[in-house]
Order: C-alpha cells, then structure tokens, then sequence
C-alpha cells in the first residue's frame, strides 16, 4: 500500500512536470517544469526498491540468510544518488546554453 | 495565435489523461510476471550485495554477515556506499567526468557581468556569513570521511561545501579566486585514474579494491573506500563550486 | 504512514502546480525551493538517507541559487518579466 502511494505521488509529479514542458512559452518556465519531471522520476526509482516496514540498507546488528531480512533494497537509491548530481550539472549547462542565446538573439524582453 | 495555444491546452491535458490510464492499468495488473512492485528481496541482485558475496564462484555460500568480523569482500557497514564506490565505481566514475564536462561547458559559455547592478548584503549578513560558513564546512568533512559508516558520502559532502560557498559568493562583492576550484578538479579525476589503474596493475581488474578491508564498522577499514570518496567529494565540491562562481560574477 | 505520504504527495503536487501556472518568476524558483525540500522529507520517509541528504543540498540550495543569478542577469541585459 505504501508503495502504491509513493509512486502514484512521483506520478503526479511526472505528469504536471510533462505538461509543463509541453504548454509553457519562457524558457526558464521550462527548465523549472523539466526539473519537476526529474525529481518525480527519482521519487518512483527510490520507490520500486521500498519494502514495508523494513529499515535503512546500514549494516547495524548482524544479518542471516534464514531470518527475516529487514532491508529495503540499495541498488535504486544509489542510482538515485548519482542521478541527483548528474541533474544539477545539466541545469547548470542548460541556463548557460539559455544566458547566451538571449544575448546574441535578443527577444523582446522575453526568455 | 489565443486559438493555437488553447489547442495546444487541450491536446496537452488529452495526451496526459491518456499516460495517467495506461500507468494507473500497469500499476493495477495483477498478472503474472508484472512483479516490479510485488518482488521480494530475495529474488534481486541487491541480495548479493547485502551478503558481500557478489564474485564468488560459488555465489551465496556465506551464511551470515556480522558487525566486527573481518574477511569480507567489502568492508563497509553502509551498503548504499558499497554499491557506489566498490561495486559499480565505473559507473560513477563516468559520471563524475559527465560532471567535470558541464563545469568545463559552463566555464566556457559564460562571461564577465557588464552592466552590474550594485547590490551589497547587510552587516548582518556579511557577520554570520562567516561562522556559518565554518560549521557547514566541518560538518560536510564529517559526512565525507563517514561515509562508509553512516549516511552521507562524498556527494553529500561535496554539495555541501559547494552550498557554503554560495553564500560567500552572495553576502560579498569580492569573491574567492576561480583558479583553485580549476586546479584542484583535475587533479582529483587523475588521482581516480591512478587509483584505477593501480589496482589494474595489483589486481588484475580496473577499479580494483587493492587495500585490506579491516573488520566491519571500525572507523578505518573498507580498503579504497575513504580514499575513493574524498576524492569524488573533492572533485564534486569544486565542480560546483566553480560552477556557481561562473554563474555569479 | 500512508496519511503522512498523502499529505506530503499533496502538498507537492499543490508546490508543482504553483511553480507552473505563477505569473512572476522569482516566485516560481522560491517554490520550486520549497518542493525539493518536501521531496528530501519525502525521500526520508523512502529509507533513502543518502538521496534525502543529496536532494537536501543539491535541490533546495544549488539549483535554487543558480535560478537566481540567471535571471539576474537576464534582468542585467535588458529582460523584463512583465512584457
């Protein structure tokens, strides 16, 4: 159930980042509405690796193959990790890429 | 033109009426094999990972895993950075270039602020701005040299001590020197390449973990763990650094 | 648990469609701020500390910040929002 109701918010999130992207006219609008989509994306891949009522992937006690194993599952949230680091790098390149066509086309006091 | 974009409203809000029923269906399918949500553990590669058995030949032949014993392939209790920095280092490794590509871009995109509007912060500001800037960087040493341990890690900690400089570059008109975020950023890939290649030439196998691992949770154990996140933590922390130095003046 | 994950959920989507439909920008980048925390809160929430603490300071500071000096600088060379 909890599961179900983290991905159907990363969901929404997607869905209003997509219509964002698709109806807004300034750049910058867009760039914001494609941030949105990024971080609702990361929210589902944190959330396919959640399991109920398990606990942080840190080892703390000792862990055995018969007993239950009380961890959620590491693989998504370090691609997530990567993932967030790699979003501010492009938004960073996408607002230069933005600064200096405004400056060599200047658009009527519009982005 | 108010028509075109009206259409465009309504071919936009039809199209994502459409994507929300086909993902809501996929979410609700209760067949088999659609297991992306039902999976267990078990059934993952992640298992391997919690066990530390991942290149055995005979894979899943430990029983246990337990704080403060010794031998295992990894050494570090917090799993997430065994999976970024032991298991799939190459991966992060590409993408810590994919990192040093876009400071390079914004470096060379941008210019010199012509026409600047003077605007100096506060005397409070300017005051505080300096003793936070303080904590924020101990606190961020301490998330990079745990990261083995605890949560946290060298991108944690490197965006950290890029946040701290970002408000010495907004309370102050007179900022840090570019050239040493530019120095140090190469400096710390190549010194990721020669750990690479070192544990090539010891190993046999690039990105090798050449160093003993210790035993589990001690503060210095994991091998190339420390040395491997202070290093991304170095290269992302001026990374952004000099990425929003370019941006701000 | 659920009730704590619906109201986070809630109060992004609300952030979400505020970023896209306010007039002015500033506003816009200040509550896209505000959404990237609640998504860290959200992250905490997953057991995903390492993420949580990434989002926290690359999301809610970094990204916000570098907005702002574009569109001072936009603003610098000539950019008017209310046109």
């Amino acid at each position: 159930m909890e599961t179900f109701s983290f991905s159907i918010c990363a969901f929404s999130l997607i869905l209003v980042g997509i219509f964002g992207v698709l109806t807004r006219k300034d750049i910058i609008r867009i760039l914001l509405a494609l941030n949105i989509l990024e971080t609702g994306i990361n929210m589902l891949v944190a959330a396919v690796g959640y399991f109920k009522g398990s606990s942080a992937p840190i080892l703390t006690s000792n862990i055995t193959r018969d007993g239950f194993l009380p961890f959620v599952d590491p693989l998504p949230q370090a691609l997530v990790l990567a993932s967030i680091v790699i979003g501010a790098g492009t938004t960073a390149m996408a607002l230069a890429i933005t600064l200096k066509h405004y400056r060599t086309h200047k658009t009527e006091g519009k982005a | 033109m108010k028509r075109n974009e009206l259409l465009i409203n309504i071919f936009t809000i039809i199209l994502i009426i459409l994507i929300a029923a086909i993902v809501y269906l996929a979410l609700t399918d209760s067949r088999k094999g659609l297991t992306l949500f039902s999976a267990r553990l078990e059934d993952r590669v992640s298992y391997r990972y919690l066990f530390k058995c991942v290149s055995e030949t005979d894979a899943l032949k430990q029983r246990s895993v337990r704080i403060g014993q010794s031998g295992y392939e990894n050494g570090a209790a917090n799993i997430v950075t065994a999976v970024i920095v032991d298991y799939r280092l190459f991966d992060t490794f590409c993408e810590v270039l994919i990192l040093f590509a876009a400071s390079a871009g914004v470096t060379l995109l941008m210019e010199k602020r012509k026409k600047r509007i003077k605007k100096e912060a506060g005397i409070i500001v300017q005051t505080a701005v300096p003793m936070i800037m303080l904590f924020t960087i101990v606190v961020a040493f301490y998330i990079i040299l745990h990261g083995h341990l605890s949560p946290g890690g060298g991108f944690s900690g490197g965006a950290l001590i890029a946040s701290a400089f970002i408000l010495q570059f907004i309370a102050f008109e007179k900022k840090l020197s570019k050239r040493w975020f530019a120095l140090l950023e190469p400096l710390a890939g190549l010194g990721l390449l020669a750990f690479g290649l070192s544990g090539l030439y010891l190993r046999g196998s690039f990105f090798a973990n050449f160093l003993p691992t210790g035993s589990l949770g001690a503060t210095i154990s994991a091998g190339g763990i420390m040395i491997v996140y202070a290093l991304i933590g170095i290269k992302v922390a001026s990374g952004l650094s000099s990425i929003s130095a370019d941006f701000s003046g | 648990m659920t009730v704590w994950i619906i109201v986070l959920g809630l109060i992004m989507f609300a952030g979400s469609v505020v970023v896209i439909f306010q007039k002015s920008i500033k506003n816009a980048v200040i509550t896209f701020g505000a959404v990237s925390l609640v998504s860290a809160l959200m992250f905490i929430l997953m057991k995903a500390y390492d993420a949580a603490l990434a989002e926290a300071s690359i999301g809610s500071v970094l990204t916000t910040a570098i907005f702002f000096w574009t569109v001072r600088r936009l603003e610098e060379n000539g950019f008017n929002e209310k046109k």
